[in-house]
């Protein structure tokens, strides 16, 4: 395999994923990790950690408004990988704060609610598919962004954070969300089919992950997404196709800043240690009945009361496939869950079990002051 | 002279500053005359500007995903 396309469904639930028509299709020809942890609980942060490796308390993008502090001398990110070795790079994003535009040929921004992203994306693979004829390797960014769209439109422009008619009506917020959830399984299921069609999965490395998953009304105070790091959010997916990979369905906790380590292992690139090296690790040792759970750290920046996402993070979170502890920095506040027992985070032990509290404690502020 | 308002520095500011525009070309006069210069080049300066602008670009851009 050569070239690479990377598929982004933003805000894709990890419930719906692994039901979705299309999708099960595909995970069942796929490696598919169904624990990666995201740096963050939403676009921005999310996709920076993914591009660079590293999370987003180094590289410099650990808020909504901090993609222009993206220290890309010292971060090389997965396009800039590419372009050094001679790719083609292409994206095709929903908002330019949402990716490091180093090392893309040509990053465009669609319109979410005009645009007919399917169509507009089988054009994009009629383009690259003329590249690959022509003997040149590409790389295509493709942004899935109409779960947002209807999010913002339904959700965002129409309830605050502590909405009671949100929080009263969950059949609703899921109907809604599952309505959003087929649209992307249906675009997701065309561009597949039509890459296969098109014989582009011959010597292409299919890449399809979400960037954070989305509230249905699961806890107070977050009417969508990027406020709090429960798993509803945090707990996003992964999932590398192409006919020499094995399919498997792996459940391992993993981390998002893991996927770029991975795909330069998959494409055989060299790691450039003119750059600092980054902290994520390649998942391919899962790939071969190996690799080890890992620690992930997450950060989000909680609005409150207000409607306007904080300047630095405010929510600071560490995970292990047993344990959740979060700072909340806001109000120095903690929480500490028992996830084997308590999968929805409902039930806080902090005072029950102090030493495993102390002891993730220690390790989140080592990560969360290691910048 | 604009009207001025007495503050504390830290002593190895200030002593850092007292060598420095023994040399500076600018000609300051005082330690207050250069804290006054660094200061109106962090609030107004190009760079502030500069800053400004992207914070306005990238609020505009939060709004039209709905953020904000």
């Amino acid at each position: 395999m050569k070239n690479l396309i990377f598929i982004t469904m933003d805000g894709a639930r990890l419930d719906s994923v692994i039901n979705g028509i299309n999708y099960k299709k595909l995970i069942e020809k796929s490696s598919f990790f169904s624990k990666v942890i995201a740096y963050a609980p939403y676009t921005i942060a999310a996709m920076h950690a993914i591009f660079s490796g590293t999370y987003g308390n180094k590289t410099g993008v650990d808020s909504y408004w901090s993609n222009m502090h993206f220290k890309k001398d010292k971060y090389k990110t997965l396009a800039k990988y590419l372009q050094d070795e001679g790719y083609v790079t292409y994206g095709d994003v929903i908002n330019k704060l949402v990716l490091p535009p180093s090392g893309f040929d040509e990053l465009v921004v669609h319109d979410e609610i005009h645009d007919d992203l399917t169509s507009r994306h089988l054009a994009l693979l009629d383009r690259v598919n003329v590249i690959r004829k022509e003997g040149k390797k590409f790389f295509l960014y493709l942004h899935y962004s109409n779960i947002h769209t209807g999010i913002m439109l339904e959700v965002l422009q129409k309830y605050n954070n502590f909405s009671s008619e949100y929080f009263a009506n969950r059949s609703k917020n899921e109907e809604r969300y599952d309505r959003l959830f087929q649209d992307a399984d249906n675009y997701l299921g065309v561009l597949i089919s039509y890459c296969e069609k098109m014989n582009i999965t011959d010597d292409t490395l299919i890449v399809v992950v979400s960037d954070h998953g989305i509230s249905v009304g699961e806890k107070v105070g977050e009417r969508a997404y990027g406020v709090f790091c429960y798993d509803y959010t945090i707990n996003s997916t992964a999932l590398f196709y192409h006919k020499n990979l094995p399919s498997k369905f792996i459940t391992a906790q993993v981390r998002s800043i893991d996927i770029l380590p991975t795909v330069l292992d998959l494409l055989s690139i060299p790691i450039d240690t003119n750059y600092n090296l980054f902290q994520g690790e390649s998942l391919a040792p899962f790939l071969h009945g190996k690799g080890m759970p890992r620690i992930a750290f997450s950060q989000s920046g909680n609005p409150l009361e207000t409607n306007r996402p904080p300047e630095k993070p405010n929510v600071w979170a560490i995970r292990t496939p047993e344990w959740k502890f979060i700072k909340n920095t806001h109000n120095n506040t903690e929480e500490l869950y028992h996830l084997v027992e308590d999968s929805k985070e409902e039930n806080n032990v902090l005072t029950k079990f102090p030493d495993k509290a102390q002891e993730l404690r220690t390790e989140l502020e080592r990560l969360a002051f290691d910048v | 002279m604009s009207n001025r308002t007495a503050i504390t520095i830290n002593s190895k500011f200030f002593d850092e500053i007292s060598k420095k525009i023994k040399n500076t070309e600018q000609g300051f006069a005082s330690v207050e005359d250069y804290v006054d210069y660094v200061l109106e080049e962090i609030l107004f300066g190009s760079d502030a500007q500069q800053n400004e602008q992207q914070k306005q670009m990238i609020e505009n851009e939060l709004k039209k995903l709905g953020y904000i």
